[in-house]
């Protein structure tokens, strides 16, 4: 078995220093996310200032990167979260992760701040730092074009280095978007990260896993979903689904429906904008969208860009929609924040409060607005805090849209009351991912479990938060988990009587859901392609021995620690919250039941986690779990 | 008269973006596009996401939904995001 190694590296000394994982760490936490929350937590104290030098930023790997696994390129950055002081954890497809760990590093974790702008060089093992002077300023791509192509580079683009607080962190074209990663490193005075090396990745059981992932690509190819579907429509796919269902936020979520939704689809964008796919490397989904903004071909939105920079400041125009998606890549700002905040801004306007000189449906103006929130440039300075500052500033609370001080995903809840509980128990803010995405199976999945239902839900949320938890820590895609679904139900289609049959039985087998967690790992003892193929990969990757029942026991404990994490820095119940607007609003006026009832489903949620009323990890859950804290 | 508006792979299947009819219900929708495109595109539409002026029809009666003159009724190929 090979151990990580990781680099402690500090940025004010200018040292760096071998950071051993042992193998009960590593056997216990893997890498990825939850490696990141493990190491955030023991080596950092609470109260600490996001942004300052005694911040520890994790840049990490995990054992399947690099090794050519399905969709294995992702990496991660765990960091105090700037929008919310919790935990964050923000992954990104780029190429920085793959090449780190052929330059001989599994990790990073950094802390200081440099004196000037610098980035970090390590090439086959050995670190340097090195002056970032000539690149500071540089949007993202210009800054690495400074580097030969085939290194793997992290950057940070006029943004991170204005401390905009959603500022994110760009690799190739890929972001780690969420929760500030580029204004850690702004803070930092790191600018790049940059790696080259040419250590093979570690395989145990090399004839194995080769054939094994031989029979997974297969496997996803022929899926309906990550075969046909996504490599053709890309996630933006999801708007004519979302919006067909009430999901779709629009006029900064006051509705979940809009008029011009066809005109912003997937379909469109396939119809009149698209040049080609693309994806991630090692990826055989290929979901990524190319366009052409300013007849230069780009990376394309994904379906939250599209949502929020297109119905929720109702904009119809997809030509408006790629060439921010751009800008917001280029600055390195998260494309979900910024748009958040900008429709609260154009609310602002609309109520006579404040104005910043934006309005729903006004779009001229938009990237110019973009551009001085990113370098804090006049009242725009107020909008680069994001949508929880401003309702302080301002007032108007119930109509920032944010959980945690994060804000919310492009999936309207009122009509999807699980993706609503998600939104409030994720531990990094109002994430869709994080929070376990059950819109999947309420608005825009092939199965409609009873969007408004309250039973059920708690116990669905917290299996798929625990899931998608495990396969994100193990560094793949969570695209790759739309394999559970199984295909033939994609052949009947949504209208058909065991589709919706499906739906009900998800719901009525609440029982059995809620008392899953505490037959893990026992309970599924087996690896099955059919259900989460990552465990027999990071079986054989790692020589570890894996099931199914270990790897999704595995996400429960990055889940609990996350929320241990949160706790000590004095985060409470009472913060698993959403604004009024989604809890005492209903979204149709003629029917009260379409707000997100959360005071129904807490309290459940809390029981089937195996939390105390106050929303923390029991005594016996953390023993379980092998969390001793 | 009602539009049917087709996507993806059924737009292969008919050869047409879209068409009018007057049907009254979305299941006689169906059986017009197994009439006249065969039974291929009749299950690719049957098992696509169907609207209604942009509304799903699994809440509106599913195959049974009523529809009028003018409505719009979209056949859209399943899709995925996070």
């Amino acid at each position: 078995m090979r151990l990580p190694v990781y680099a402690k590296i500090d940025l004010t000394r200018r040292k760096a220093v071998r950071y051993p994982i042992n193998q009960e760490m590593f056997e216990k936490y893997i890498g990825g996310k939850i490696m990141g929350s493990r190491l955030l937590y023991d080596l950092t104290s609470p109260g600490l200032d996001p942004l300052s030098p005694e911040a520890v930023l994790i840049i990490n790997t995990c054992p399947a990167n690099g090794t050519g696994a399905p969709s294995s390129s992702r990496f991660n950055m765990s960091f105090k979260n700037v929008m919310t002081g919790g935990i964050a954890t923000s992954n990104c497809g780029g190429t920085f992760g793959m090449m780190l760990k052929r330059a001989g590093y599994d990790g990073l974790i950094i802390t200081g701040r440099a004196k000037n702008p610098c980035y970090l060089m390590i090439i086959d093992g050995e670190i340097h730092l090195k002056s970032a002077k000539e690149f500071w300023g540089m949007e993202a791509q210009e800054v690495q074009k400074q580097f030969p192509q085939e290194y793997g580079k992290l950057v940070i683009g006029p943004a991170g280095e204005h401390l905009v607080r959603y500022a994110c962190a760009v690799s190739g074209e890929r972001v780690a978007g969420r929760c500030g990663a580029g204004a850690v490193m702004g803070s930092k005075n790191l600018k790049a990260c940059v790696a080259y090396g040419t250590k093979e990745p570690y395989i145990y059981d090399r004839e194995g896993f080769d054939r094994y992932v031989e029979k997974w690509v297969r496997f996803l190819q022929r899926h309906p979903m990550t075969g046909a579907s996504l490599p053709k429509y890309g996630s933006a796919g999801l708007v004519n689904k979302a919006n067909a269902s009430d999901a779709l936020p629009t006029r900064n979520f006051r509705k979940g429906s809009y008029e011009k939704a066809d005109e912003i689809s997937g379909e469109r964008l396939a119809d009149t904008k698209l040049v080609k796919n693309s994806g991630c490397t090692s990826c055989p989904v290929r979901c990524e969208r190319r366009v052409k903004v300013h007849d230069v071909e780009v990376k394309g939105p994904e379906y939250e860009t599209v949502g929020l920079f297109g119905s929720n400041i109702e904009n119809a125009d997809l030509d408006v929609i790629n060439e921010v998606n751009y800008l917001a890549d280029e600055l390195g700002m998260d494309t979900i924040s910024l748009g958040g905040t900008i429709a609260f801004a154009m609310e602002l306007k609309e109520q006579g409060i404040a104005d910043f000189g934006v309005e729903f449906g006004r779009t001229d103006n938009l990237t110019e607005v973009i551009r001085k929130i990113a370098y804090r440039e006049g009242i725009y300075d107020e909008l680069a805090n994001g949508s929880k500052w401003l309702a302080k500033r301002y007032g108007q609370e119930a109509a920032a849209i944010h959980a945690k001080g994060l804000e919310l995903a492009s999936y309207e809840p009122r009509q999807s009351v699980g993706m609503g509980l998600g939104y409030a128990t994720s531990n990094r803010g109002g994430c869709h991912l994080n929070g376990g995405y059950l819109a999947l199976f309420e608005s825009v999945g092939v199965i409609s479990a009873d969007p408004l239902a309250t039973k059920g839900k708690p116990e669905l949320t917290v299996m798929l938060q625990n899931t998608m938890e495990a396969v994100s820590g193990a560094g793949f895609c969570l695209f790759t988990a739309y394999s559970m679904i199984p295909s033939f139900l994609f052949r009947l289609g949504p209208s058909h009587w065991f589709t919706k049959f499906c739906g009900k039985a998800l719901l009525a087998a609440r029982g059995v859901l809620g008392i899953m967690w505490k037959l893990m790992p026992g309970l599924l003892p087996f690896n099955s392609m059919y259900l989460l193929p990552h465990a027999q990969t990071l079986k054989l990757i790692t020589g570890i021995s894996m099931t199914t029942g270990k790897f999704m026991q595995l996400g429960e404990r990055g889940y609990n620690l996350e929320r241990m994490y949160n706790y000590r820095e004095g985060m409470t119940a009472e913060d698993d919250a959403l604004p009024e607007r989604l809890t005492k609003t209903p979204q149709d006026g003629g029917n009260p039941d379409t707000v997100v009832k959360l005071q129904e489903m807490l309290p459940r949620y809390y029981q089937v986690r195996g939390w105390g009323r106050d929303g923390y990890p029991s005594k016996q859950k953390r023993r379980q779990l092998g969390l001793y804290e | 008269m009602a539009y049917l508006k087709y996507y993806g792979e059924l737009r292969e299947l008919t050869g047409a973006e879209q068409e009018t009819y007057p049907g009254d219900d979305i299941k006689e929708c169906l059986k017009h596009i197994k009439t006249v495109y065969g039974k291929e595109a009749y299950a690719e539409a049957k098992r696509s996401l169907i609207t209604v002026n942009g509304k799903g029809i699994l809440n509106t009666g599913n195959y049974r939904t009523r529809i009028q003159d003018q409505d719009e009724i979209r056949f859209l190929p399943l899709c995925g995001g996070g």
